[in-house]
């Protein structure tokens, strides 16, 4: 069977399919807001991410300008950043920083900087990340498909970690985001065709 | 405009303003279908005017229940001969990029003789569109039966491209599933 005789099989589908999809005999086209919706929450995300950066830009420049000695250690903590990160030994300087934005809470310095799965519980957070968006992955120069069931909220026996996913080697396929890279993946010795993403609240299979 | 059953009998009593009636009815639904396969407005209006001569000479002796997708049923045939004309040497268009993605849907290994019967294959499409709720149905229809783009069908449900892709490719590995169970041993 080849894939013209298939489409010629599904022409044969019944009269009530073909009737109830007829693009003619549709309702009428959706309402503005309905079709935005899709484009309401990235552009949220987009004015939320920008809002923060104007808001952190900002409070760094009123630390600088309220007098000469608050200048001068701001001006000091500068420098001691810069040669954080020239030196990440030096970290020190950052600190007052990276609370800063986490008294907003957008994340925390842990959520920032930490394991992939506090990375995967923002992008969850953030709407970005459901079975809906999920796309296939390519892992190791191979294709796997998402198994459309629930996460396994424990780490499916006989599991271990056998990499992360990269943009750089492995492409991966994420609805308009690709922030599944750096994420763990786990197979069990015996399936090699399986494998298991972690994620904040799970971990979903793939299968070849 | 006429109703389905006051032209159907046109072509009954041999009336050719069954054809006039037709056009104006189901000219522009027929259009786009041939048009959703074929690309060409040219090869689109001749699909059109086999598609009208066809039903002339099948109506009758047959009488569809459903004379819509009668009509449907032979531009989409005639639309796909067409291509299959045009594209005998080289693959191109979005056509090619359609039929790829069915390849998803076909089991490996070899269905048994008797599947091959289009008939039978339509039959287990059937009943696996009968598992599916209504708007997932409704997608798969209109990108394999209707060929409309994916771009079209996202605009109709207020959904993202990538939404549409994903529910495509959902459904293909469930028909690719089901055609696998009921013919095929891996």
């Amino acid at each position: 069977m080849n894939r013209e005789e298939l489409f010629g099989a599904i022409g044969g589908i019944q009269d009530t399919y073909i009737e109830e999809a007829n693009p003619e005999l549709a309702s009428p086209p959706i309402p503005l807001v309905r079709r935005l919706r899709p484009y309401i929450g990235m552009a949220a995300v987009f004015v939320l991410v920008i809002g923060l950066a104007v808001l952190g830009r900002n409070t760094l420049f009123r630390s600088g300008s309220t007098g000469s000695a608050e200048f001068s250690r701001a001006t000091a903590d500068n420098a001691r950043a810069d040669t954080a990160a020239a030196s990440p030994e030096a970290a020190g300087g950052l600190e007052t920083v990276e609370e800063t934005a986490a008294e907003y809470g957008l994340y925390s310095k842990d959520q920032a900087e930490g394991t992939t799965e506090d990375k995967a519980q923002f992008i969850m957070e953030s709407g970005l990340l459901s079975p809906e968006t999920l796309l296939p992955i390519t892992y190791g120069g191979e294709v796997y498909a998402p198994v459309w069931a629930e996460l396994e909220t424990e780490m499916p026996s006989g599991c271990q970690q056998v990499g992360e996913l990269s943009t750089e080697t492995d492409a991966v396929f994420y609805l308009e985001n690709a922030s599944l890279e750096g994420s763990l993946v786990y197979q069990i010795a015996s399936e090699e065709n399986t494998l298991y993403v972690a994620y904040a609240d799970g971990w979903q299979r793939y299968e070849k | 405009m006429l109703e389905d059953p006051q032209i159907i009998q046109l072509y009954m009593d041999r009336d050719t303003r069954a054809i006039e009636e037709t056009d104006t009815k189901y000219g522009r639904y027929c259009t786009r279908i041939a048009l959703n396969i074929l690309e060409s407005s040219g090869d689109a209006e001749e699909c059109v005017n086999d598609t009208y001569f066809r039903t002339w000479d099948s109506i009758p002796p047959q009488k569809p229940d459903s004379f819509s997708s009668f009509l449907g049923r032979i531009v989409r045939n005639i639309s796909l001969d067409r291509y299959r004309y045009n594209h005998a040497q080289k693959r191109f268009g979005k056509m090619d990029v359609l039929l790829s993605e069915l390849e998803d849907c076909i089991p490996t290994g070899n269905l048994t003789e008797e599947l091959f019967e289009a008939g039978e294959v339509s039959g287990i499409i059937n009943n696996f569109l009968g598992t599916l709720e209504k708007q997932r149905r409704v997608i798969f229809v209109r990108r394999y039966w209707y060929s409309q783009s994916i771009r079209e069908i996202a605009r109709a449900y207020g959904m993202t491209e990538g939404q549409v892709k994903s529910i495509l490719f959902r459904l293909r590995s469930a028909l690719r599933a089901t055609l696998e169970k009921e013919g095929v041993h891996l």
